[in-house]
């Protein structure tokens, strides 16, 4: 086990590294001339250009930079926006809001994912099975930002039964449409996913084993194949909280909620190189550390992964 | 198959002799409605990517959109209703087809070469080359599609390259999910006695892996990339959508992304491009679902 955690460590390093200096190289590679873009319009004399040079490191290579950049990141000096805000200040206000929307939207997948997806495996081929591998599929299809604006204009414009922009007044309520909007890809998913378990480990031997001892169908069900059904559903959970983190992007752009994501939105839109790079290379960061969690766990879960 | 003992058409009579598994896979494909929805739907996007002018008689990307017509309701004459600029929607629906098409094929086709490259090697060769790759495989993995597609669109985003930064932007960051697919069917495919035999036979690797095994991993290739090009254009549009999409081209995104400022006035300009950007990926997702059933023998 031991060994299995030292290689699985060494390669998220290696994917970090890998990843962020991708995304680092191609940041760089826009912004033509730094110093001027710093400046705005006002004209910079040579002797400011020198000692800004010397100041941001540009005079150094590449990869030093990367490194500097690096070291700044994992140390909670992130740099500041082009407004000149600090980027860890940005995103100390941002990153509550969106941990809340996110563990909404999960609680909002476990719930009616993991329940519907157990109970339209069970009644393989029944109405409710048909009807949710119909509508998941119709979900799966749609993309987030064209079922955030439907949600929108229907539930919220139309209907008017929430808010259509961010609320802070109502509280948690006002995360909800949001979390919805967020959770629906992976809800549906997860159903798929866990109908699929559910209705293989139904024919498994062990279950016939089970049945043939005369154990009751409640606790063949809830004890033997639950319980096997549900390792793959948990390890596919843990790695989508890190997508619902990327997710956010686009529900907090289209609610505007002023979370990590609705940040980037806007970097996006306003041209922020250094906000857009830092926040892209945390959710990275997150997106690994989670798949590492799930990787690790999927291994005390089930010995079969650890001894390959 | 019971009914199989009495042959009532020429198809069932068929059904004696032993077929190959693409005869077995097209049998099952032929009799699957959502095979045919799907097919559909997706020659119907074609020919509105490749002839728009068949379909609407106002050419969107030259018509002059009239402010009098500000989001006037849908009539017979104009079936949508028009946008905020008074623009014609439906000819903008119609016109919009093209950059979505041309997006998802040519990232799939960018993405289907990388994967057949990298995945070929990796499971041909396996020892430190399969290592290696599976090193770079996990770093593209590590960046979220959506996040990575919108730092290399906007690099490049500095002239005006038209739909290629998207395109290459996709394929770049989509090849690895083929590329573990292609991977593992051709390490299946190549302990088989078929290819031993081969081998035996004195056929070199290039024979080998062109002529028997990479057959092999096409079915399941074909079904990945299929689903991929539905992915690739919803992401195209969620580009668009965010303002890093192509630009100076009329895109579904593009136009649902303005329909939703004036949400409050109207909501046809959002609900009619939205449909047909759901319908178009709904299609490609439902096609490589009904192919990929068709070739799993686990599911007879």
């Amino acid at each position: 086990m031991a060994r299995f955690i030292l290689r699985r460590l060494f390669h998220a390093v290696l994917t970090f590294v890998g990843a962020t200096l991708i995304v680092y190289a191609l940041m760089f590679s826009i912004a033509s001339d730094p110093l001027q873009a710093l400046a705005g319009e006002r004209p910079l004399s040579e002797s400011q250009r020198a000692q800004l040079t010397a100041q941001y490191r540009l005079d150094e290579p590449f990869l030093v930079q990367y490194g500097y950049y690096m070291k700044g990141l994992l140390t909670g000096d992130m740099g500041r926006t082009i407004t000149g805000r600090p980027i860890a200040d940005v995103l100390a206000e941002a990153w509550p809001r969106t941990i809340r929307l996110a563990v909404i939207a999960m609680g909002i997948v476990i719930v009616f994912g993991v329940i519907g997806g157990v109970f339209a495996g069970l009644r393989r081929g029944g109405a409710f099975d048909q009807t949710s591998l119909a509508l998941t599929l119709v979900v799966i299809g749609t993309p987030v930002f064209v079922l955030g604006t439907v949600f929108q204009t229907v539930f919220a414009v139309e209907l008017g039964w929430f808010r259509p922009s961010f609320a802070p007044e109502l509280g948690l309520a006002t995360y909800v449409l949001p979390a919805i909007v967020l959770g629906m890809l992976s809800l549906a998913t997860t159903m798929r996913l866990t109908r699929t378990s559910v209705v293989e480990n139904l024919r498994a031997d062990y279950v016939r084993t089970a049945n043939a001892k005369g154990l009751t169908w409640r606790r063949v069900v809830s004890v033997h194949v639950l319980r096997n059904s549900l390792i793959p559903v948990l390890t596919f959970l843990g790695t989508e909280f890190g997508a619902l983190m990327s997710g956010a992007m686009v529900t907090e752009g289209i609610f505007n909620i002023p979370g990590v994501g609705g940040r980037l939105f806007q970097g996006i839109r306003l041209e922020d190189g250094p906000l857009v790079v830092t926040i892209v290379s945390l959710l990275i960061l997150i997106y690994l550390v989670v798949n590492l969690i799930v990787d690790l766990l999927y291994a005390v879960l089930d010995p079969r992964i650890r001894h390959e | 198959m019971n009914e199989a003992a009495i042959p009532r058409t020429q198809d069932d009579a068929e059904v004696g002799a032993p077929r190959s598994l693409s005869g077995d896979a097209w049998h099952d494909l032929r009799r699957n409605p959502v095979f045919w929805i799907a097919s559909a739907i997706v020659l119907l996007m074609v020919l509105m990517a490749a002839f728009p002018w068949l379909f609407s008689s106002i050419d969107a990307r030259t018509a002059d959109c009239s402010l009098a017509d500000s989001l006037r309701r849908p009539s017979a004459q104009h079936w949508f209703g028009f946008d905020k600029q008074g623009c014609d929607v439906y000819a903008r629906v119609i016109y919009g087809a093209r950059s979505s098409v041309l997006v998802g094929v040519f990232s799939t086709l960018i993405a289907g070469f990388v994967a057949l490259l990298i995945g070929t090697l990796a499971g041909f060769y396996g020892r430190w080359i399969d290592a290696l790759l599976a090193r770079v495989v996990d770093v593209f993995l590590g960046i979220p599609m959506l996040l990575g597609a919108i730092v290399v669109a906007k690099a490049l985003s500095g002239q005006d390259l038209g739909i290629w930064p998207v395109v290459l932007a996709l394929g770049l960051l989509g090849w690895p999910t083929p590329a573990r697919v292609i991977r593992s069917s051709v390490i299946a495919a190549s302990h088989q006695d078929y290819v031993n035999a081969a081998r035996l036979l004195g056929a070199d690797n290039r024979r080998i892996m062109l002529r028997h095994i990479l057959p092999n991993a096409l079915a399941p290739t074909v079904v990945v990339l299929t689903i991929m090009l539905g992915a690739f254009i919803a992401v195209e549009a969620t580009l668009s959508f965010l303002g890093v999409g192509p630009r100076n081209t009329i895109s579904w995104g593009v136009d649902i992304a303005e329909a939703q400022r004036w949400i409050r006035e109207a909501s046809y300009p959002l609900m009619f491009p939205a449909g047909f950007l759901t319908a178009t990926v709904l299609a490609f997702i439902m096609l490589g679902d009904a192919v990929r059933e068709a070739f799993d023998p686990r599911l007879r």
